[in-house]
């Protein structure tokens, strides 16, 4: 079973990080990234940009505009893609993920 | 229960399948839902054994053993259905079993053949998916009451005073949310074993509790819920025979519901502690929980085991004023460092009221007035304590507070009484 780790992050704790922070940060997100490969539960994983570079689409009318869709308090900063058993053995992959800037992670099932 | 039938109703049978629902539900189902891998359709399942039991029964005769009838009946239904079928078996967001569990029973077809004493008991699976985390507290009360409990979305609904299709409409979103969003259907792993049993003694005492002092309603205590929840403590225990905590949440309820008849009084009214006629406490229960707490004594020290003991000191007492208020005191302060909860150190300060008087109880309610702020029992309390240092004004305001914030028509009554008290000396100057 599959599921998606939406990792959010608390905009103003963010604005507020050293260089030497993302540096550590940059370090544990690669090693939590290697620890769900080497336990062969890994589907896929990436860190996202600023949300101040995103560009949003409507498909209906093909409208564009600058920015994320949805100015939240927490925005989306990382995601993780996992292949695991069931929703406890997710849960304490995801109770491990690297906490940088006040983080909360939402896991939710994935299909395809 | 499962429904009436028009006629003479034959006794025999109706007490036979009342007994055996509540016996039985429970267990039946957690074993179906083993088998067949969908909580909706082990339920519909044994739901039609129960109808096909009503039809049965006063005609054939009540079977030996009801609950292998039911089953039988209950798993070739569910059998059935899987077979007619085929679309929705394959659609069905299946459960997510243990593999181990999975090699005992090959299939609904295994299950058919096995007799049905070699049947394990599966009920705290049960019990642990419905009491899963990642489930509303509210959802997982309802759906505990409902799975394991055997009770119909009616009866939870008149227990928990809500509307029966809000109640329906809980319980069928998270048996949903456990099929879609991948909760196994399992005991948890040893690692997370001890934080997943409190989340289900939690949810129990919850149970208890809202039977117990009823947050709303026109009596402060509602037995039958507070005794299904005891019911369900019970299998708990049976099952986890080396659960400290759960050993002493089962001995507390017990002392607690052990005074249900003298805690209200023929008009209806709240009897305080203090006030309450002792021998119409239930003894036979008192006897039991203090039993269960020399047991739980040995395990490890925890939340459950400290109110116990605290509840236990109260029951040792034959008159009030032979309360041993030190002792309870102290038990308090260890709960207080334990939990840092509010309500503790609200019920800390009682105690120490007794022992130290109104002006030290006080200072122990700083800072509590936030966290506590819906709590009327706060306000109940530190009127009291104002009342006794002779700030009279500041008490009658405080019982205003109180009786704004409470629901139950017996607890007004004895606000009410308190706050009359208090208002007659209130034009006197404090000393």
């Amino acid at each position: 079973m599959r599921f998606l780790f939406l990792v959010f992050d608390d905009p103003a704790v963010a604005a507020t990080i050293t260089d030497d922070d993302r540096r550590t940060y940059a370090g544990q997100f690669r090693a939590y990234t290697d620890r769900l490969r080497t336990a062969g539960v890994l589907v896929d994983a990436a860190g996202l940009d600023d949300p101040d570079t995103a560009t949003t689409v409507r498909p209906a009318d093909g409208v564009i505009t600058d920015g994320p869709y949805a100015e939240a308090t927490e925005a989306l900063g990382a995601f993780f893609h996992v292949d695991c058993a069931d929703l406890d053995v997710a849960l304490s992959y995801a109770h491990d993920v690297p906490v940088a800037t006040g983080v909360t992670v939402e896991v939710r099932p994935t299909f395809t | 229960m499962t429904g009436s039938r028009t006629g003479p109703a034959p006794t025999a049978a109706t007490a036979a399948l009342e007994r055996a629902h509540r016996e039985h539900w429970g267990r039946l189902l957690a074993l179906l839902i083993g088998v067949v891998r969908s909580l909706d359709v082990a339920e519909d399942a044994l739901a039609d054994s129960f109808a096909a039991a009503v039809d049965r029964w006063p005609v054939d005769g009540v079977p030996d053993r009801p609950e292998a009838w039911l089953l039988t009946v209950a798993r070739r239904r569910a059998v059935d259905r899987l077979r007619r079928d085929a679309t929705l078996a394959r659609k069905l967001p299946l459960l997510i079993i243990d593999r181990a569990a999975e090699a005992t029973i090959d299939g609904p077809e295994g299950l058919l053949d096995r007799p049905v004493t070699t049947i394990p008991d599966e009920r705290l699976r049960l019990l642990f998916t419905c009491c899963h985390p990642a489930l509303a507290i509210e959802a997982r009360v309802a759906l505990t009451l409902r799975c394991v409990g055997g009770l119909s979305t009616a009866e939870v609904a008149r227990a928990f005073l809500v509307s029966e299709p809000t109640i329906a409409a809980r319980i069928t979103r998270a048996k949903k949310k456990i099929a879609a969003a991948g909760v196994p259907y399992r005991v948890p792993a040893d690692s997370e074993l001890p934080e997943r049993l409190d989340g289900v003694l939690a949810v129990l005492y919850s149970v208890f509790t809202e039977g117990y002092a009823a947050s709303s309603g026109p009596g402060p205590v509602r037995a039958d819920l507070a005794g299904e929840a005891i019911r369900l403590t019970r299998v708990v225990v049976a099952l986890m025979p080396d659960e400290a905590e759960a050993i002493a949440l089962l001995a507390l309820m017990l002392l607690q519901h052990s005074r249900r008849n003298a805690r209200v009084d023929r008009a209806g009214d709240l009897v305080l502690l203090a006030d309450q006629n002792r021998d119409r406490w239930r003894h036979d229960e008192i006897a039991e929980a203090f039993d269960l707490l020399s047991g739980a004594a040995r395990g490890r020290i925890g939340s459950y085991l400290l109110q116990a003991t605290i509840a236990a000191e109260h029951a040792r007492a034959r008159h009030a004023a032979d309360t041993d208020w030190a002792r309870i005191a102290e038990l308090y302060a260890v709960l207080d460092g334990l939990t840092g909860s509010p309500v503790v150190r609200l019920n800390r300060a009682v105690a120490v009221a007794e022992v130290d008087g109104p002006r030290a109880a006080l200072q122990l309610l700083d800072g509590l007035q936030e966290p506590l702020a819906r709590h009327h029992l706060f306000y109940a309390a530190r009127a009291r304590f104002a009342c006794g240092v002779g700030d009279h004004a500041a008490a009658v305001d405080d019982y205003d507070r109180a009786l704004a914030l409470s629901g139950v028509d017996a607890d007004r009554a004895l606000l009410t009484r308190r706050r009359a008290a208090c208002a007659t000396h209130r034009t006197q100057p404090p000393d």
